[in-house]
């Protein structure tokens, strides 16, 4: 059985008509076929509207046809440059004439030249803070009473721990050296420490704080961008002042103890770094933060900042900051002040 | 570079769009297209085809460029009795792959078989879209 259309058999509509009336006007139908849509081109009076559009079509396009392209026009496209390269062109040919020759290449040298300096592509990825050494002068075995277990499910990586000592934070949670360790050590000078890094000043710096951030880091640092030192973890600080410090404070050590808080640094959880001030550097089971936000709120009000910083907590685990100020001496300071 | 292709792709875009600075810039870039690809000479002609046709979607984005600044020169000549109010309905009201065909069949003269390879299409859609393109464009002109 032939799949071909069976044109003969089929009867003429005025839809098949039509759209056989540009091979019928071209000749390329059939005489039978020809012959049996001229018939009913005459029967069928849109089709035959239709036919005549097409011719004038045909005639209009063969007008069209004869549309030409002018001379200039055609030298334009043929010799047309971007606009740079007639610069580039008309500069070689005056350096050229004048004897310089060689100025654009030395020109396009100087370009890549510079480029590169400028770019340094070589160095992509290589650009991180190189840590030289890292010295920690706290003694393990005379550690003053941890008073919470100390957390040992925090994730470091290599890199983390290199540049967690470029991210400048108060110099205390860096060492976290206890008060009277710091006083026993004198103070050694580092053998290499670049300036460009000095790190920042604490909250509030003492004059035993000071002593033990410089030196209990003795660390070397190459600088690297600060938005790689930005880090993917967070850490949570706040500070507070209380009006009954000597009892408030065992007691904030008390309640972080029992929501499961733990040591992060390497002091004792309530640190009393002054005598009017206590310092808290703990882990925390995410789900208990706010709890402990609602506890230390019966104090005195507190606000959590919630900084970035390159060591990652285990999931659902954060870390916090905390430094309970006592407020009755505070204030007394300050009105002392001139 | 041949003759032939300049004045095609040329005369294509200007069917398209009846301005000197349109049919400028995208020849400019068609036949830098076709020079790149070696293109340019007559045994590539359903590539020309698929390079015009890629372009014309495009035709309107491409940057003005300058090629008369002096504005003394038309880029085309057409003939006294060329209906041009004519083609810009034709342009506005018919599809375009239909003036497309219309234009690469009847104006360019190409072949059916070559539009057909070179829009990816079969011989008898080629066939189909000029004469419907053609009454078309007859309906737009006067007795």
């Amino acid at each position: 059985m032939s799949l071909e259309f069976d044109f003969v058999k089929t009867k003429m509509t005025p839809f098949l008509c039509q759209e056989l009336l540009y091979e019928y006007a071209t000749h390329r139908l059939d005489k039978q076929k020809e012959k049996q849509i001229a018939e009913f081109l005459r029967e069928d009076r849109e089709s035959a509207r239709e036919f005549e559009n097409l011719n004038k079509g045909l005639r209009y396009v063969q007008i069209a046809a004869k549309v030409e392209i002018s001379s200039e026009l055609y030298e334009a496209l043929e010799k047309f440059e971007p606009q740079w390269k007639k610069r580039l062109r008309a500069w070689t040919l005056w350096s050229s004439e004048r004897g310089w020759k060689m100025l654009p290449y030395a020109f396009a040298v100087i370009a890549i030249g510079l480029g590169l300096f400028l770019t340094k592509p070589w160095k992509h990825g290589e650009d991180k803070d190189i840590l030289l050494t890292e010295m920690s002068k706290f003694n393990p075995e005379v550690d003053p009473l941890p008073s919470a277990p100390v957390n040992t499910d925090i994730q470091y990586d290599p890199m983390e721990l290199i540049m967690t000592d470029m991210i400048p934070e108060p110099a205390i949670e860096e060492t976290d050296v206890p008060h009277f360790l710091a006083q026993r050590e004198p103070p050694k000078k580092s053998s290499i420490l670049l300036p460009s890094i000095a790190p920042m000043p604490a909250p509030l710096p003492t004059p035993a704080a000071t002593p033990a951030s410089t030196e209990s880091t003795e660390v070397a640092r190459a600088q690297a961008s600060s938005a790689e030192q930005i880090g993917r973890g967070f850490l949570y600080r706040a500070e507070m002042q209380v009006t009954d410090f000597h009892n408030s404070w065992p007691a904030i050590r008390d309640k972080i103890v029992a929501l499961g808080g733990r040591i992060a640094g390497n002091v004792e959880l309530g640190w009393l770094r002054r005598p009017n001030e206590a310092y808290f550097h703990f882990t925390l089971p995410e789900s208990n933060y706010n709890e402990l936000q609602i506890f230390l709120n019966t104090f005195s009000p507190v606000r959590f900042s919630k900084d970035r910083h390159p060591r990652v907590m285990p999931e659902g685990e954060i870390r916090i900051i905390l430094t309970v100020k006592d407020g009755m001496t505070e204030n007394e300071g300050s009105t002392e002040a001139p | 570079m041949e003759t032939s292709v300049i004045e095609t792709v040329a005369k294509y875009f200007y069917f398209f769009s009846l301005e000197d600075r349109i049919t400028f810039s995208a020849s400019f870039r068609v036949l830098g297209d076709l020079k790149s690809n070696g293109w340019i000479d007559t045994a590539h002609k359903d590539r020309w085809i698929h390079v015009l046709n890629k372009w014309r979607g495009r035709m309107h984005r491409i940057p003005r460029r300058e090629w008369n600044p002096s504005e003394d020169h038309d880029g085309f000549i057409e003939p006294k009795n060329f209906n041009r109010i004519a083609w810009m309905n034709f342009l506005n009201h018919a599809d375009h792959l239909e003036v497309e065909a219309v234009v690469l069949s009847q104006i360019l003269n190409f072949t059916d078989e070559e539009i057909a390879k070179g829009l990816g299409v079969s011989v008898g859609t080629v066939r189909y879209r000029v004469g419907r393109g053609l009454r078309q464009l007859g309906g737009f002109l006067e007795p």
